[in-house]
């Protein structure tokens, strides 16, 4: 029967441990990494679909009053031009022709 | 001594009214008289050719004048953009005419051998042309039919974008938002049908047949001008609709959607 020198066990425990250290520091730093990434990516799109959601609520309010303001807007000066056509058209032309001879 | 002068100041008085009635006496008769001095007291003599011509020149003056204003008029609008180009081209074909059709006649007058050939040529400044009896109660008219049809095309084209801001406001102000929009199409549609049916008379509304019958062409004239008077009525209506729907949602802060494409 061989049996392991207590040296030689102490030895292999702390490359083991070492290897473990490592792999577990490796894992954490991935972990972590991947959930930086993630997290990253996550409220980049977070932001990104607020900024879109913000800029589309807020351009269709603006362009839709602003539609509105414009045609208004036309219109009022439109309607003032009106009245000068209605005024032209009411003027009584008729009774400037009176059919003479000299 | 100060009686004296009372009775003078008195007298001065009374002397001054008596002068002042007279005054307006005399021009209570002259003003009238000046006020129905126009063309119809010219006389001139049965064989008078160059009188008769002076006449007749000066009436071709008062109608080109007036057809000068008129377009001048029909340019303004269209400049400003409130008439379109082929309405704008119509109404000038029409002055156009009109003006070259007296430039021929004032040819004719003018070369007239006789009093009574350039009587016969007066004449026809009335019954061919009318002016002032047909041409621009009917343009002006059609200038502001132009005018309305104009700015309905717009209002029409509004309804999807004020349909999509009042459907993006808050219940609070829907309902009075959808009662005014529901006018605005009303008056939008009726007066597009006023201008459609004044637009089927216009063609009616000609020299001919105004000498053909008189009655019927003001019968026929009535309506166009019924007509036009209905549609720029329901125009105003519209766009006061509007004015208050743009007044509501501006003020509830209304979030519209984006309009669908």
């Amino acid at each position: 029967m061989y049996l392991k020198t207590p040296q030689a066990s102490v030895s292999g425990l702390r490359r083991q441990a070492s290897v473990c250290v490592a792999v577990a520091a490796l894992a954490v730093t991935l972990a972590l990494g991947g959930c930086r990434t993630g997290a990253a990516h996550t409220a980049s799109s977070s932001t990104h679909g607020a900024g879109s959601l913000s800029n589309g609520a807020g351009s269709s309010n603006s362009s839709s009053l602003q539609q509105l303001q414009s045609i208004d807007s036309q219109n009022q000066s439109d309607s003032q031009q009106l009245s000068g056509a209605q005024s032209s058209a009411g003027v009584n032309y008729s009774s400037q022709e009176s059919q003479t001879q000299p | 001594m100060f009686q004296q002068i009372a009775n003078r100041a008195r007298h001065a008085a009374k002397s001054v009214a008596l002068v002042g009635s007279l005054g307006l006496m005399v021009a209570g008769v002259l003003v009238p008289l000046a006020g129905f001095k126009n063309a119809a007291t010219t006389t001139c003599a049965l064989t008078d050719t160059q009188c008769v011509v002076t006449f007749g020149n000066a009436r071709i003056a008062e109608r080109e004048s007036a057809l000068s204003t008129l377009n001048s008029h029909v340019t303004k609008l269209f400049s400003a953009g409130r008439i379109s180009s082929a309405d704008n081209t119509a109404l000038v074909a029409d002055i156009s005419s009109n003006e070259s059709g007296l430039t021929a006649l004032k040819g004719q007058l003018d070369a007239a051998p006789d009093a009574k050939t350039a009587r016969a040529d007066v004449k026809l400044i009335y019954t061919q042309f009318r002016i002032f009896a047909v041409v621009l109660p009917r343009d002006y008219h059609e200038v502001w039919m132009d005018a309305i049809a104009h700015i309905d095309a717009r209002l029409k084209g509004s309804e999807t974008i004020i349909q999509d801001a009042i459907n993006g406001a808050p219940e609070s102000v829907q309902g009075r938002a959808k009662t005014l929009f529901s006018d605005y199409q009303s008056q939008v549609s009726t007066a597009e049908a006023q201008t459609d049916a004044a637009q089927g008379i216009i063609g009616q509304l000609t020299p001919a047949n105004f000498n053909a019958s008189p009655t019927a062409y003001a019968s026929q004239f009535g309506s166009y001008k019924t007509d036009i008077q209905t549609a720029g009525a329901d125009t105003k209506q519209a766009v006061s609709d509007l004015h208050q729907i743009y007044l509501l949602l501006k003020s509830a802060g209304v979030a519209t959607p984006t309009p669908a494409a």
